[in-house]
């Protein structure tokens, strides 16, 4: 039991050694895109009219702290954004946490959601698709996660739109009918997000459940022909409980690690999905940013966030495996 | 006393390729407090008919209708699934090659050995716990209070084979089928496990099937031996007769590709050729084509009888059907 508890200790450090690396490299990142700050917002509003000196660059440069040292710039960034604070957006002037923490909510939720789905239809289907002997059963599983796997998620989006507005005359687009745009929260607004927010859902998950049910059926009928589940037979186990504790649970392993790298996926799919859908959300808000304005401090903060969330699950999904299997606890903590 | 009987038993795959006859009229017993070897090459059928006493085999498996696995009077090849669970792992116990293998490398060994004792025994946790101690225990494992929460990694290749042993006697079982326990480990280790297990036969007065690939090793253990070639038992008798006067040109050919640690000088005599695909079982002798001894044309187109050769010790080949 106390090596779990070191475990934990031990890969939490690593997710913030982690973290930190990858916010010093997308601050670099930031940093390398042509222009500042300053310059770009000033040469926004030149194009609007206004005229500009370089004494206003140098001016708005040290308003904004540009001329302190790099790594200087880094600390301050990175200590502001383990607390939420992005500070402002390049050229909408507005505080970047208030912009985006509730649109990236939103996002993360319906990959999330999308997420848990895919894993708890992929999970008892490829198992039962492994093991059936029911030969339509198992075609059919087939035939749906090969569908999923080829459509591109685009498409799938575009064809649900097209049938909806055809044959119930509605897009179904967007998260919220028009008259809870802008509207505070409430229990009719939570519903009538849910009746929108099902459509993206859907159609990111369709494919990661897909993904994920061949790979639980690969996995089973592979851990299935080991030594062990043949050893276990031979000792009088049968039936579920075999299956289960056996081939299912060993197979639970590789399974886990892929999550945090199934939700990277799929939130690099959703953009394109909630643009064709037109949902407002932290990835679509991302493309903006980068296509119209260069906005780096926005970019910035976006890739911050996404990075660690992902640390932030594949920390949760190593703890979960450290449980179900030792092994990978001794990787972690060098010991035999 | 005879523990168990197989009889006619006649084993067919059910594969892509048609119907693959992969072992060819067994017949044999096990007495109890016996060793009975059961050697020969990779695909032999040595395993398939060790696999058969438990109904291990794989689902493509089809068993012929008159073949007979008896204990105490019952074909338990006519058992289903569940009538079979007291011979797995209670009534007959089986360890493998590979301990490593063997054993489900996310789960602790004693949760491994509870489980087994809950299955075949009414007993609670705690006992069964305590009962698995003294077994690790009696195998000679240090410290088996602790070690019994261990998984099987964290043991040595020896050490996890003394734990299969342990699980596989903790039901007091009175047939043991170790197909190949010592292939896997260290010389020293074998003979550890080799001395394990004849202490355990004699206190426990149980049979045991060895399946081995190493005639040597035989010659230390087995009190009677098979020797199998493609599915068939081509000699068989005890120890003694089989290694000093091997009548099956099969045999001879096995003894002279062993190696003798006390005569450097002899020569190690390969047997030509490959054991056959089980698609391309030849007729007549399944022999002949690495035979140094084919005499023409019975041995290609006739089975050979199995024809005792002196008390107790028989053998299948055209040679001694005149």
């Amino acid at each position: 039991m106390k090596t779990i508890y070191q475990f934990i200790a031990v890969r939490f450090g690593l997710s913030i050694i982690t973290l930190l690396l990858i916010s010093f490299i997308v601050f670099s990142l930031m940093e390398l895109v042509p222009g500042n700050c300053a310059e770009r917002y000033l040469s926004f509003k030149q194009s609007s009219g206004q005229n500009i000196t370089y004494q206003d660059i140098a001016a708005e440069e040290k308003r904004l702290g540009l001329d302190r040292p790099f790594l200087i710039r880094y600390s301050t960034w990175v200590v502001n954004a383990f607390q939420g604070d992005f500070g402002q957006s390049c050229i909408m002037r507005v505080d970047i946490s208030t912009l985006l923490i509730p649109k990236f909510g939103i996002s993360l939720g319906i990959c999330l959601v999308a997420l848990i789905l895919a894993y708890s239809l992929a999970i008892p289907f490829g198992i039962i698709s492994a093991t059936t002997k029911n030969q339509t059963l198992d075609s059919s599983l087939k035939f749906f996660s090969y569908l999923g796997l080829a459509m591109p998620n685009f498409m799938v989006a575009l064809m649900v739109m097209l049938f909806s507005t055809i044959y119930f005359g509605d897009t179904l687009t967007g998260l919220f009918s028009p008259e809870f745009q802008g509207a505070p929260w409430s229990m009719a607004k939570f519903l009538n997000f849910l009746s929108h927010a099902w459509l993206p859902i859907f159609i990111l998950g369709w494919a990661a459940t897909a993904l994920a049910l061949q790979t639980v059926k690969a996995l089973v009928i592979d851990e299935n022909k080991k030594l062990y589940v043949t050893a276990a037979k031979a000792r009088g186990v049968t039936g579920r409980r075999l299956l289960l504790n056996y081939p299912t649970r060993h197979a639970l392993s590789p399974l886990i690690n892929s999550i945090g790298f199934d939700l990277n996926r799929i939130f690099n799919d959703l953009p394109i999905v909630a643009i064709i859908l037109a949902i407002t959300d932290a990835g679509s808000l991302l493309l903006q940013a980068l296509v119209r304005s260069n906005d780096q401090q926005l970019a910035g903060a976006i890739i911050f966030l996404m990075t660690a969330t992902i640390i932030f699950i594949n920390f949760v999904t190593d703890i979960v495996l450290s449980i179900i299997d030792p092994r990978t606890r001794r990787g972690m903590l060098n010991q035999r | 006393m005879s523990l168990v009987k197989v009889e006619n038993l006649n084993i067919q795959f059910d594969t892509d390729e048609g119907q693959l006859l992969a072992l060819e009229d067994v017949n044999f017993t096990v007495n109890n407090g016996e060793i009975l070897g059961i050697a020969g090459e990779s695909g032999s059928g040595k395993t398939i008919t060790a696999k058969s006493l438990m109904q291990l085999n794989d689902e493509n498996t089809l068993y012929h209708p008159n073949s007979k696995i008896l204990y105490q009077g019952e074909n338990l090849l006519n058992y289903d699934e569940l009538k079979m669970v007291p011979y797995r792992g209670k009534i007959f116990s089986m360890i493998f090659q590979e301990p490593m293998a063997s054993f489900a490398p996310a789960i602790r060994i004693g949760d491994q050995m509870v489980e087994q004792l809950q299955i075949h025994e009414n007993i609670s946790v705690q006992e069964a716990r305590e009962r698995s101690i003294q077994v690790l225990t009696s195998v000679g494992i240090p410290d088996s209070a602790t070690l019994i929460d261990q998984y099987s990694y964290e043991f040595s290749g020896g050490m996890r084979q003394r734990a299969m042993i342990a699980m596989a006697l903790s039901t007091n079982p009175q047939l043991l089928i170790a197909d190949e326990p010592t292939t896997a480990l260290d010389v020293t280790i074998q003979a550890q496990i080799i001395n394990l297990i004849k202490r355990e036969v004699r206190e426990r007065n149980m049979g045991v099937i060895f399946i081995t690939h190493d005639l040597a090793l035989l010659a230390q253990t087995a009190h009677r031996i098979l020797i199998m070639y493609m599915g068939k038992i081509v000699e068989s008798g005890t120890t003694y007769q089989v290694l000093t006067n091997p009548q099956h040109p099969y045999t001879q050919s096995l003894i002279e590709s062993s190696p003798d640690i006390n005569n450097f000088e002899k020569p190690l005599i390969p047997i030509p050729g490959e054991v056959p695909l089980l698609k391309d079982r030849p007729q007549g002798c399944v022999f002949q084509n690495r035979c140094k001894k084919i005499m023409g044309e019975a041995c290609r187109t006739q089975k050979p009888l199995t024809v005792a050769h002196e008390d107790g010790h028989t053998v299948a080949c055209h040679i001694y059907h005149e």
